[in-house]
């Protein structure tokens, strides 16, 4: 016992000694909350879009004001197709509405002809949608409202959405505890095997081995700095999102801080299984980037739908610990305790990090022969 | 002087190349990445799993039910009795959409009036969650018409038509693939950079190499021109195999695509090499590359678009040289984008690059001193 608490001293030294330990423990996780409350953001907001007003009448002039007086969008209007078209291939727009000069008579036939065209610079596809729909979404408006109730008829079906969870619709909402899982996997996984891939580039890792301290005692005192670093800088996340952020936390605090300890496991244990592969740093690098950075922006699914992906990609997704982590943040804070998912992914945390401690111990034994 | 330029390059690539580990995984890190990018991150929305409770016994909830769960997004619908078993479906995010029809939903749709339904979406996945509405609701709409169509008051609905430009499909992929020349150039180049520098002068080969003939302009470019290299290499590789691998139509100037990825790269490695000058350790240079990556790589309009940031950032992010190549990358590729508005941006990227090359001139000198 007295030899770990020693080891864990010179570890905990050592690691607050590197200000780029302290860089990533302390400044990376605020800074990278910010870039994810501000800079990523999926909702479609002062959208530059065109209107181009090809006749004079009445209606296409009070239907190009209902483009204008909405919120969301920057529209600017013109004559002609053809110079819109050009801002649309430099970026300058993202859409463009054409009102065409027989816009009344087609508003009076209706059917064959559609009564307005909308075209978007799909080269981004998601944004191109929702622009698309969102205009579409102004011009019923307008038609519902504005015209007379000879041009409109009501919806005959009306779907009536209720977003659970997030009903303002914040992608930010969604994103911040997505955020989370790539501060931990980076303070987890890339700065244990950085530390650890050291020890076995200088050799020192095989002066400790040859000392009575066994491996096990080894790995401890390596993890053990590293978690509790963890764990503050996952205090501080959970503070910042709650506090300055305004992300709810609907669950409990209990359950918040019992999720993060289940996460850090899988992740120190894949920098630890990392480092005894590479046994040198540019490489445990390397690995790490590949195999838990990448994967917890990519694969955890809170940025891109995990269902919508190949079934074989989909199978990979569940070796991740990075999905289990943010599918139960997203809830304890959005959601509420729903306790059958996070022992579900509590599960599958533990088991994947089991896994990576098991092959640890049995590759670090080998290297000694 | 060539000569002995020439030799230290070779040595560097030698270097570089004499780890299999790190052969395999500078070649194999761009291969994988791509694949997972391009088929793991995206924005469609399929295999959605749908729960309904129908209270209606006519035939009009069951025609719109038939209608979703025969639609292409879907990837299976349960009927359910009770609302607290919706409510546990949604929050064990076992369904990401639940549909309630109220009892009286046929006798609406028979007696003329709007027949309501409730669609319950689960906010933590507020993007597809939004995606999915707009298909439901373009499933309700048709159904809607044809009612329309068939009843008394029978007139033509008037439509907007809208059309995507570019990517008329929508085809996410389309959209990934050519980001990725641009970050996984960007990432082989800094990476190789910022750890070659380090890694002397971890090892304190550095002083030895300052203290041989080279001038500080041959250590700079030695050190430089095989990130160069090893970035062009990659990012010509991935638009190569975006347009034969993943058939991403190709509707530029090849030429000029490639020609503008030098200026990117020469910005890129200005970068790297101002991480390298301010670390000693090949640690801190691979915590710091971290550091710069994220913000470059999520503010660059690679994962969600530069117009949803907050305006005081769109500026901001000017000096961010991905952003200006994901635009010439990417109108190359789709838009076809015309040689004046790729020139408008290149030069920013040399403007990048002599800042970041100048800063790291300066302090590496200042390092000697």
């Amino acid at each position: 016992m007295r030899r770990i608490l020693a080891l864990v001293k010179k570890e905990s030294y050592q690691a607050l000694r590197d200000p780029s330990v302290l860089l990533i423990a302390f400044v990376l996780p605020p800074a990278l909350m910010f870039l994810f409350a501000f800079a990523v953001s999926l909702d479609v907001d002062n959208v530059d879009v065109g209107v181009v007003l090809e006749g004079d009448g009445v209606q296409a002039q009070a239907l190009a004001a209902a483009f204008d007086a909405t919120p969301y969008l920057r529209v600017s209007f013109g004559r002609n197709r053809a110079e819109f078209e050009d801002r649309l291939v430099s970026g300058e727009l993202k859409a463009y509405a054409v009102i065409p000069a027989d816009f009344e008579t087609r508003l009076q036939a209706g059917g064959e002809e559609a009564a307005i065209q909308i075209i978007t610079d799909a080269s981004n596809p998601n944004s191109a949608n929702f622009t698309g729909t969102y205009l579409q979404g102004v011009f019923s408006g307008w038609l519902m409202g504005a015209s007379t109730s000879a041009t409109a008829t009501a919806e005959r079906i009306q779907l009536v959405p209720r977003f659970w969870f997030n009903p303002e619709l914040l992608s930010n909402r969604m994103l911040i505890p997505g955020s989370m899982s790539i501060v931990m996997t980076l303070i987890g996984t890339l700065l244990t095997a950085l530390v650890v891939s050291r020890e076995w580039e200088r050799g020192t890792m095989e002066a400790l081995l040859a000392t009575p301290i066994s491996l096990g005692e080894i790995i401890v005192s390596k993890l053990l700095p590293y978690f509790v670093l963890g764990a503050i800088a996952a205090l501080g996340c959970a503070f910042l999102a709650i506090q300055v952020l305004n992300v709810p936390l609907r669950g409990s605090v209990f359950a918040l801080v019992l999720i993060n300890v289940a996460f850090m496991i899988p992740a120190l244990g894949q920098g630890l299984l990392i480092s005894t592969l590479a046994k040198n740093q540019f490489l445990a690098t390397l690995l790490a980037v590949l195999t838990g950075f990448l994967p917890a922006t990519l694969l955890s699914g809170f940025l891109f739908e995990i269902q919508s992906m190949p079934w074989l990609i989909q199978q990979v997704t569940r070796i991740i610990p990075a999905r289990y982590y943010v599918s139960s943040l997203q809830t304890v804070y959005l959601a509420g305790d729903v306790w059958p998912l996070f022992l579900r992914d509590m599960a599958a945390m533990l088991t994947v990090g089991g896994v990576f401690l098991g092959i640890t111990r049995m590759k670090s034994r080998e290297t000694l022969d | 002087m060539l000569a002995r330029l020439r030799a230290s390059i070779v040595k560097e690539f030698i270097l570089f190349w004499r780890d299999p580990k790190t052969r395999s995984m500078l070649l194999g890190m761009p291969i994988v990445q791509m694949i997972l990018f391009g088929f793991a991150a995206n924005m469609e929305v399929k295999n959605v799993e749908l729960v309904v409770i129908n209270e209606d016994a006519g035939r009009w909830s069951a025609e719109l039910i038939g209608r979703i769960s025969s639609a292409q997004f879907t990837g299976g619908l349960t009927h359910l009795e009770r609302m607290e078993e919706l409510t546990a479906r949604i929050e064990q995010r076992k369904a990401l959409v639940a549909i309630h029809f109220p009892a009286d939903f046929s006798r609406n749709v028979i007696d003329g009036k709007t027949a309501s339904v409730q669609v319950i979406v689960d906010g933590r996945r507020a993007n597809s969650g939004q995606v999915t509405l707009s298909y439901l609701k373009a499933i309700a709409g048709e159904l809607g018409a044809q009612l329309a169509a068939d009843g008394p008051d029978a007139r033509p609905a008037i439509r907007a038509e809208v059309r995507n430009w570019f990517n008329p499909n929508l085809n996410y992929r389309w959209f990934i693939v050519p980001g990725l020349a641009g970050t996984m150039s960007m990432m082989v180049a800094l990476m190789m950079t910022s750890l070659a520098i380090a890694r002397e002068r971890e090892m304190g080969t550095f002083d030895q190499l300052l203290v041989s003939p080279s001038t500080p302009i041959e250590i700079l470019a030695s050190k430089t021109l095989p990130a160069l290299l090893g970035g062009g290499f990659v990012g010509i590789f991935i638009i190569m195999a975006g347009i034969i691998g993943f058939g991403v139509p190709f509707r530029g100037n090849l030429l000029l695509l490639v020609f503008a990825l030098f200026p990117f790269l020469f910005s890129v490695v200005g970068i790297g090499l101002t991480v390298s000058s301010i670390s000693n350790t090949q640690q801190q240079a691979a915590l710091g590359l971290f550091f710069t990556i994220m913000p470059i790589m999520f503010t660059s309009g690679f994962v969600t678009p530069v117009e949803n940031m907050p305006l005081w950032l769109q500026y901001v992010v000017q000096v961010n040289p991905l952003k200006h190549f994901l635009i010439i990358v990417q109108g190359s590729f789709l838009k076809s984008m015309p040689a004046t508005d790729i020139l408008a941006n290149i030069w920013p990227l040399l403007l990048i690059g002599a800042v970041t090359f100048g800063t790291a001139a300066v302090l590496i000198r200042q390092r000697m001193d």
